[in-house]
C-alpha cells in the first residue's frame, strides 16, 4: 500500500492576468502530479516553463485559475501548513538589513520555537551551510552564493518535513553545489521530502529519485529517474575493456540471435539526453502532455512512463 | 476654536460607530458576495464563506509572538534605514527657532502662545510626515522585492503581518514623539523659566554680629524655597500654597528669616504670574435677561457680524446667568477663582484712568451675583404640568399653604373624576414632581440645631395649650420647657446671631411683643441679643413659678406665636430635615401620574399636601432665593479678569438692606449646581458675553499636564495615520498609499468642517447641482427654486450627492479632533471629556475596519509585485 502523497495536484492551471483582469500568459496547463512521502522529487524545463509558478501554486502564493491542490492533506492556502513547510525562493528574498543570526532569529520566531532553541538551531544551521564568519553582517554585505546559503538555513529553521527548493545550486561554487546535494540527500535520509526545481541536470540526476519535466506549463514527462532512462528495446552492455576480436565475437553472438549491435559506447550521463529529446519533441509536436494512468492515482507501482515511447534520435555522446 | 466644546458621550459615540461600522461591512459584504457570484459562479458563494470563516479562523489563531517578531522586523528595519535622521532636523530646528519667535516685547502670555503652538507643530509635522511615508512604503516594498514570500510560507497569518506593521511604525512614532516631546518640553520650560529670585538676609539686629541667611524661592507650579544659614547648611522647602509653606517652614529658622522668605515669594508673586500653567476651567451653560429681567434667549445684537458673542446693557437688570454643574468642595477647594473675559462695546468713552487701571483704559464695572433661586426653580418644577400652572405663583411667593391646598383641591378634582388629565399633562406633571425630588436631594440631615428647635417646640406647645386651654396642669409644666429652651438658647446664641437675619429676628420679636406682655424679649431678641432673650425666658419662667407673674391666655398665645416662630426659623437651619420623605411624597406623585393612574395620584397629591401644609413654614425659609452680590470690578478687556470667592462671603442684601453672611457651599451651592449672574453697571455701556466667557477656574495643574496631553493627541494622530497608511498599503503600491493617506490627512483636517456644514444643510443655494444651475439662469441663493420637473430632477440628484457626500463625512476621519494645542498655548489643561476622549475614540474607532481591511486585502490577493 501506498502512503498518502505528501503533494497532490488536479488539473492545475495558471493563467497570469493583467490589471484589467486580461488573460496574459497561460503559465501552467493541466497539470497532475503526485510526489510520495521521503522522495526527492525534481522538476525540470526549460526557462519560463512554469516551475516556479508551480511551486508559488503548491505554497499558496498564487492561486489556481483551475484545478485543486492539496499539500500535506491541506489546501494549498491554509497557512496552518507552513508549520511543516520550508521555502527555499528562486532568488533568496530576505530582509537586507538584518545580519544572518537575526535573520534566523526572526524567521524562528514564527514558528513555536522557544529562544533557547532558535539560538541553538540557528548556530547549528549557521555552521551548516558555512556562513559561521559572517554571522554578524548585514545581509546586504552578502555575495550572491552567500545568500543562497542564508535563504537555504532560514527555509529548513523550523526542521521541515517538506522542502521545496527553488534552483538550490544556482549561484553556488561547486563545493556549495556539492555540500548542497549532500544536504538534499541528508534530508532524505531523514525521511523528509524534497521538491527542486533545477537547470543543472547533473545535479538532478545525481540526487533525484523522480522527476517531471515541464515545456510550456505542461507536464511532459514523469517517471523515476532511471527507469526513464531505460530504453526497453535496447540492451546496453557494459563490460571489462574488451579486444577488438572480442567485440567481433560478441557481434556474431549477438547476430546468432538475431540481434544487431548498433554501438559500442561508455555509457554517458543520459539524463541531459532525455532533457533535450523531450524539449525537441514538444517543440515538433505541441499540445501532447502527459496524463497519469487511467486509475487517476497515475502511478503504478514500478514507476511512470514517458509521454510516448521516445527513440533515440541523437547519436550517442562520448 | 472654543475650548468649551460639547462633552463626548462616548454611549453615542459606540452607537454611532456600530451604525456605520455595520452599515459600511454590510455592504461590503453584499458586493464580496455578489462579486463571488458572478466570478465564480455557482461555486462563488461556497468559496465567499470559505474566505470568511478561514478569516474568522486565522483572527482566534493570531500569535502575539508572530506579531512581535514583525514588529521588531519593522522597527529594526526604520533604524538600520536611517529614518532616525528626522532628529537631526528637529535638533536644527530648535537650535535656530528661538531667533525666528518673538521678541520679548509681547506679553508673556502671547510669547508662550507662540512657543508652545511652534513646540507642539514642529513634532507633528516632522513625526506625521516620517511615520506617513515608511508606513506608505513598507509593506508595498516587501511586496515588490518578494521578501514577503519568505514571510507568508512560514505559519505567520496575512492579519498578523498587517498588525505587527502598524504596531511597529506606531512604534517608530512613539519613540520619536517621546524624544521630541521631551526636548521641546525642555526647550519650552528654559524659555520661560519659573520667576526666582535670591537675597541675602542679615538677620542679627546687632550691627556687629553679621548672621547671613541666603534666601531664594522659585515660584512654579509649587512653591519652592531654599534658605541656607550662616553655617553654610541648606534646607528647601516645596509647598503647594503659601499656608503650607509656613507650617513647613515653621520654628526651623528664627521669625524674621521665616518672615522675609514669606515675603520674598509674596514680593515675587505679585511681580510675576507664572506664564507655564494648565488651567482647568469648569464651564456653566448661559442665558441672558432683558432689560427688564425678563427672561431671554439672548442678548442684545449691537452689529456684530461674528453673533458669538451678545450684549448686555448697563445699568439695567440685563444680566447674563451661568449655571454651573459639578461644584463642591472637593473640587474645588476652599475659595473659588472667576476667570472672565467679556468684551465692551461703549455709547460714550466712559471714565478714563481710574485708579487701578492701566492708562487708556476706561471704566467698565462688571458685577457677579451668586444666586440660590430655589424657590423660583421649585416653582417652576412644579409648574410644568397645564393643570398646575396656577401653583407657580404661590411658590415663587413662599407660601406653602395655600399651595397645600390647591393640590388638596387637585386631589379632590382628580378623585371626584371632576378633573381629568390628558397622558401629556400626566407626563408633565409626573415630570414636575421628579424635578422637585431632585431639588430636595441636597437638603439631607445636617442635625446641627436638632436640640434646640426640640425644645421651643415643646416651650411653644406648652404656651399655646396653655394659652387654649388655660389649664392649670400646662401652666405649670410651662416654666421648665421655657427653662430648657433658655439654656439652649444660651448655648447656641453666638452661632445663632450670626445665621438669623436681622428680618427674621423682626418678625419673631413682633410676635412676641403683640400681646404686649414680654416687651424686654422682644427687644432682645430684636436687637439679636439672644443672651439676653434666653436670660428673660428665664426670669419669665422663674416669675411663672413663684406665681409672681399674672400670665393671662390672651398673653401666652403670642408667646406661643413667637416660639413657634423661632422654631420655624430654626428648623429652617437645618435646611430641611427629613427632606427625603417630602422627596418620597413628590416622588409618589410622580409615579403616580406616570402610570396615569388618576385615583394613586390623588391620594399622592393629597399626602404631599398634608406634607406641604405640616412644613409650610420650612419650606419657606429653605427654599428662599438668595442674591450674594461679589464686589465689582473693572473689566480688563484682552486680559483675564480673575475674581476670587471666598467659602463664607459677607454682602449687603439691598432688599433688607442689611449686611448677611452666605456660606459658599452650604448656602449658594444647590446640589453641585452654582448660579452666577453677570451685570454691567455703567449705564450706556454694553457687555458682551458668551458661555466660554466666565468659568470657574480650579486648582491650576502643572504646565506638564496640558502639554504632554496635547503630545498624547498627536500620538493619537500618529496612530490613526499609521493604521490608514499600513491598510492603504496592503493593496496599494507606496506612492498611491500615501497620495490616498495624504489626501485623507487634508481631506480629514481642512474640509471636515466643510462637509459637515454641508451634509447639515448649513450651505444656502441647495445642493451642487442646484448651485450650477442657479449659476447658469442667474437666480440668487435665497430665491425659492421654482417647482418642475427639471428641478424635481436636479433636486433629487442633489440629495443622492448629498448622500454620497454623508457617508464620506461619516468615513473620513475628522483629523481636527487631535488638536490639542490650542489649549495648552492658550494656557489651559486639555480636557478629558471634550478632548482626550474624542480623540481615543476616532482613533480607536478605525482600529478594527482597518485591521479587517488590511487582512482581506492581503489575503485575497497575490502577493506578486504587479
Ligand atoms: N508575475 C507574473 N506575471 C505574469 N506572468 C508571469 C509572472 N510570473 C511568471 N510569469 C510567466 O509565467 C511563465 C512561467 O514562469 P515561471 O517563473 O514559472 O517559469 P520557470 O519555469 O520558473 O522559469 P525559470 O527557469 O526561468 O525560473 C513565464 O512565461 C512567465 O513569463
Ligand atoms: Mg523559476
Amino acid at each position: 500500500m501506498q502512503a498518502e502523497p505528501v503533494i497532490q495536484t488536479r488539473n492545475l492551471t495558471k493563467v497570469y492576468r493583467d490589471f484589467w483582469g486580461r488573460p496574459k500568459v497561460r503559465a501552467l496547463n493541466s497539470l497532475t502530479l503526485d510526489v510520495r512521502p521521503g522522495e526527492v522529487f525534481g522538476l525540470l524545463g526549460p526557462n519560463g516553463s512554469g516551475k516556479t509558478t508551480t511551486l508559488k501554486l503548491l505554497l499558496g502564493l498564487l492561486f489556481p485559475t483551475e484545478g485543486e491542490i492539496s499539500v500535506l492533506g491541506k489546501p494549498a492556502i491554509d497557512v496552518g501548513k507552513n508549520e511543516r513547510i520550508g521555502y527555499l525562493p528562486e532568488e533568496s528574498y530576505l530582509y537586507r538589513f538584518l545580519n544572518a543570526e537575526e535573520t534566523l532569529d526572526f524567521y524562528g520566531r514564527l514558528f513555536k520555537m522557544s529562544k533557547e532553541q532558535r539560538r541553538q538551531r540557528s548556530d547549528e544551521l549557521i555552521k551548516q551551510v558555512g556562513l559561521d564568519g559572517a554571522r554578524r553582517r548585514q545581509l546586504k554585505e552578502y555575495s550572491k552564493g552567500m545568500t543562497r546559503r542564508i535563504g537555504l538555513a532560514q527555509a529548513l529553521i523550523n526542521d521541515p518535513d517538506l522542502v521545496l527548493l527553488d534552483e538550490p545550486t544556482s549561484g553556488l561554487d561547486p563545493i556549495g553545489t556539492r555540500e548542497m546535494k549532500d544536504m538534499i540527500l541528508r534530508l532524505r535520509e531523514q525521511g523528509k521530502t524534497v521538491v527542486m526545481c533545477s537547470h543543472l541536470l547533473a545535479d538532478v540526476q545525481d540526487v533525484c529519485d523522480r522527476i517531471a519535466i515541464l515545456y510550456g506549463g505542461e507536464l511532459k514527462v514523469m517517471g523515476r529517474v532511471e527507469e526513464l532512462l531505460t530504453d526497453q528495446g535496447e540492451t546496453e552492455l557494459l563490460t571489462s575493456r574488451l579486444s577488438p576480436e572480442a567485440v567481433k565475437d560478441v557481434e556474431a553472438a549477438l547476430a546468432r540471435h538475431g540481434a544487431t549491435m548498433k554501438k559500442v559506447a561508455h555509457p554517458t550521463s543520459t539524463l541531459e539526453e532525455l532533457f533535450l529529446k523531450t524539449v525537441e519533441e514538444s517543440k515538433l509536436r505541441p499540445g501532447r502532455r502527459y496524463v497519469p494512468g487511467g486509475d487517476g492515482e497515475g502511478d503504478k507501482a514500478n514507476g511512470d512512463r514517458r509521454a510516448e515511447p521516445v527513440k533515440a534520435a541523437s547519436p550517442p555522446v562520448t | 476654536m472654543s475650548f468649551d466644546a460639547e462633552a463626548f458621550s462616548i454611549l453615542q459615540g459606540i452607537t454611532h460607530w456600530l451604525l456605520i461600522f455595520s452599515a459600511v461591512f454590510g455592504i461590503a459584504l453584499v458586493v464580496a458576495f455578489l462579486t463571488s457570484l458572478v466570478a465564480g459562479g455557482a461555486a462563488g458563494p461556497g468559496l465567499f464563506f470559505n474566505r470568511l470563516s478561514e478569516g474568522a479562523a486565522d483572527a482566534a489563531s493570531t500569535s502575539w509572538r508572530r506579531v512581535w517578531a514583525l514588529t521588531m522586523l519593522t522597527y529594526k528595519e526604520a533604524f538600520r534605514r536611517k529614518a532616525l535622521l528626522v532628529f537631526v532636523v528637529f535638533a536644527l530646528l530648535f537650535m535656530f527657532a528661538g531667533w525666528f519667535l518673538t521678541g520679548t516685547e509681547q506679553a508673556p502670555q502671547m510669547q508662550v502662545k507662540v512657543y508652545v503652538a511652534f513646540v507642539l507643530t514642529a513634532i507633528s509635522w516632522l513625526v506625521l510626515p516620517v511615520v506617513m511615508l515608511l508606513a506608505c512604503w513598507g509593506l508595498p516594498q516587501d511586496i515588490q522585492n518578494r521578501s514577503i514570500h519568505t514571510v507568508v510560507t512560514k505559519p505567520a497569518r496575512r492579519s498578523e503581518i498587517v498588525l505587527g506593521r502598524m504596531l511597529g511604525f506606531i512604534g517608530i512614532g512613539t519613540l520619536l514623539l517621546a524624544v521630541m516631546g521631551a526636548v521641546g518640553y525642555v526647550w519650552t520650560l528654559r524659555n520661560f523659566p519659573a520667576p526666582s529670585e535670591t537675597l541675602a538676609f542679615d538677620a542679627d539686629a546687632d550691627p556687629d554680629r553679621e548672621e547671613t541667611y541666603e534666601i531664594s524661592a522659585t515660584l512654579g507650579t509649587r512653591i519652592n524655597v531654599r534658605i541656607e544659614g550662616p553655617d553654610g547648611q541648606a534646607r528647601r522647602f516645596v509647598a503647594a500654597n503659601d499656608a503650607e509653606l509656613a507650617s513647613l517652614m515653621a520654628g526651623r529658622y528664627p521669625a524674621p528669616v521665616e518672615e522675609q522668605a514669606r515675603e520674598l515669594v509674596r514680593t515675587l508673586r505679585e511681580r510675576n504670574q507664572p506664564v507655564l500653567v494648565s488651567r482647568v476651567p469648569v464651564y456653566g451653560s448661559i442665558s441672558f435677561t432683558d432689560r427688564e429681567g425678563n427672561p431671554v434667549e439672548r442678548g442684545i445684537n449691537v452689529g456684530d457680524i461674528w453673533d458669538f458673542r451678545s450684549y448686555i446693557d448697563g445699568a439695567t437688570r440685563a444680566s447674563a446667568i451661568w449655571e454651573f454643574d459639578g461644584i463642591s468642595h472637593d473640587r474645588m477647594g476652599d475659595a473659588l477663582v472667576l476667570e472672565s473675559h467679556f468684551e465692551a462695546f461703549r455709547t460714550h468713552k466712559g471714565k478714563i484712568d481710574k485708579a487701578g487701571l492701566e492708562p487708556g483704559e476706561e471704566t467698565l464695572t462688571c458685577q457677579f451675583t451668586l444666586r440660590n433661586d430655589l424657590r423660583s426653580q421649585t416653582a417652576r418644577a412644579l409648574a410644568v404640568g397645564k393643570g398646575f400652572t396656577h401653583l407657580e405663583p404661590m411658590i415663587r411667593q413662599g407660601a406653602f399653604t395655600p399651595v397645600a391646598d390647591e393640590l388638596a383641591r387637585i386631589a379632590d378634582g382628580l378623585s371626584g373624576r371632576k378633573l381629568t388629565l390628558t397622558d401629556e399633562q400626566f407626563d408633565d406633571v409626573a415630570q414636575g414632581f421628579q424635578d422637585f425630588v431632585e431639588l430636595l436631594r441636597p437638603f439631607e440631615n445636617k442635625p446641627a440645631f436638632s436640640g434646640l428647635v426640640a425644645s421651643a417646640r415643646r416651650a411653644a406647645a406648652d404656651a399655646r395649650s396653655a394659652a387654649e386651654e388655660a389649664s392649670l396642669e400646662r401652666i405649670s409644666a410651662l416654666p421648665s420647657s421655657l427653662t430648657g429652651l433658655s439654656q439652649d438658647l444660651a448655648a447656641q446664641s453666638r452661632e445663632l446671631k450670626a445665621r438669623i437675619d436681622e428680618q427674621t429676628r423682626t418678625s419673631v420679636s413682633k410676635e412676641l411683643a403683640a400681646g404686649g406682655k414680654f416687651p424686654e424679649l422682644a427687644d432682645a431678641v430684636a436687637a439679636g441679643e439672644l443672651e439676653t432673650a434666653a436670660a428673660q425666658l428665664q426670669q419669665l419662667a422663674e416669675n411663672l413659678l413663684g406665681g409672681e407673674g399674672t400670665v393671662d391666655s390672651a398673653g401666652l398665645a403670642p408667646l406661643a406665636a413667637g416660639l413657634n416662630k423661632l422654631a420655624d426659623t430654626l428648623e429652617g437651619m437645618q435646611r430641611l430635615p427629613e427632606a427625603d420623605k417630602l422627596a418620597a411624597l413628590a416622588a409618589d406623585c410622580a409615579s403616580a401620574a406616570d402610570d396615569s393612574n388618576p385615583q394613586a395620584l390623588a391620594q399622592a397629591l393629597e399626602a404631599l399636601a398634608g406634607g406641604f401644609r405640616e412644613r409650610a413654614a420650612e419650606l419657606e425659609w429653605a427654599l428662599a432665593d438668595l442674591n450674594v452680590p461679589l464686589s465689582s470690578f473693572q473689566v480688563r478687556e484682552f486680559k483675564e479678569n480673575l475674581t476670587p470667592v471666598r467659602r463664607t462671603i459677607v454682602y449687603h442684601d439691598d432688599q433688607l438692606n442689611q449686611t448677611r453672611t452666605a456660606d459658599l457651599y452650604e448656602d449658594l451651592v444647590h446640589g453641585d449646581k452654582l448660579k452666577i449672574v453677570a451685570q454691567c453697571l455703567d449705564p450706556g455701556q454694553l457687555l458682551g458675553m458668551a458661555r466660554p466667557d466666565l468659568f470657574i477656574r480650579t486648582p491650576d495643574r502643572p504646565f506638564a499636564s496640558g502639554y504632554f496631553k496635547a503630545v498624547l493627541g498627536i500620538w493619537l494622530m500618529m496612530v490613526l495615520v499609521v493604521l490608514i497608511a499600513v491598510t492603504a498599503s496592503t493593496f496599494l503600491k507606496g506612492p498611491v498609499a500615501t497620495l490616498l493617506t495624504f489626501t485623507l490627512l487634508i481631506l480629514g483636517t481642512g474640509f471636515h468642517p466643510f462637509l459637515s456644514d454641508l451634509v447639515k444643510g448649513d450651505v444656502k443655494g441647495g445642493g451642487v447641482l442646484e448651485a450650477a444651475y442657479r449659476i447658469g439662469a442667474g437666480t440668487a441663493p435665497t430665491v425659492p427654486f421654482e417647482q418642475s420637473t427639471a428641478t424635481e430632477v436636479i433636486q433629487t440628484s442633489d440629495r443622492v450627492i448629498l448622500g454620497g457626500l454623508w457617508g464620506v463625512h461619516k468615513i473620513v476621519p475628522d483629523f481636527n479632533t487631535f488638536r490639542m494645542s490650542p489649549w495648552v498655548a492658550n494656557g489651559f489643561d486639555v480636557p478629558w471629556s471634550t478632548a482626550l476622549l474624542p480623540g481615543l475614540a476616532t482613533t480607536f474607532a478605525y482600529l478594527l475596519p482597518c485591521l479587517l481591511i488590511g487582512y482581506f486585502a492581503l489575503r485575497l490577493r497575490e502577493l506578486e509585485a504587479k
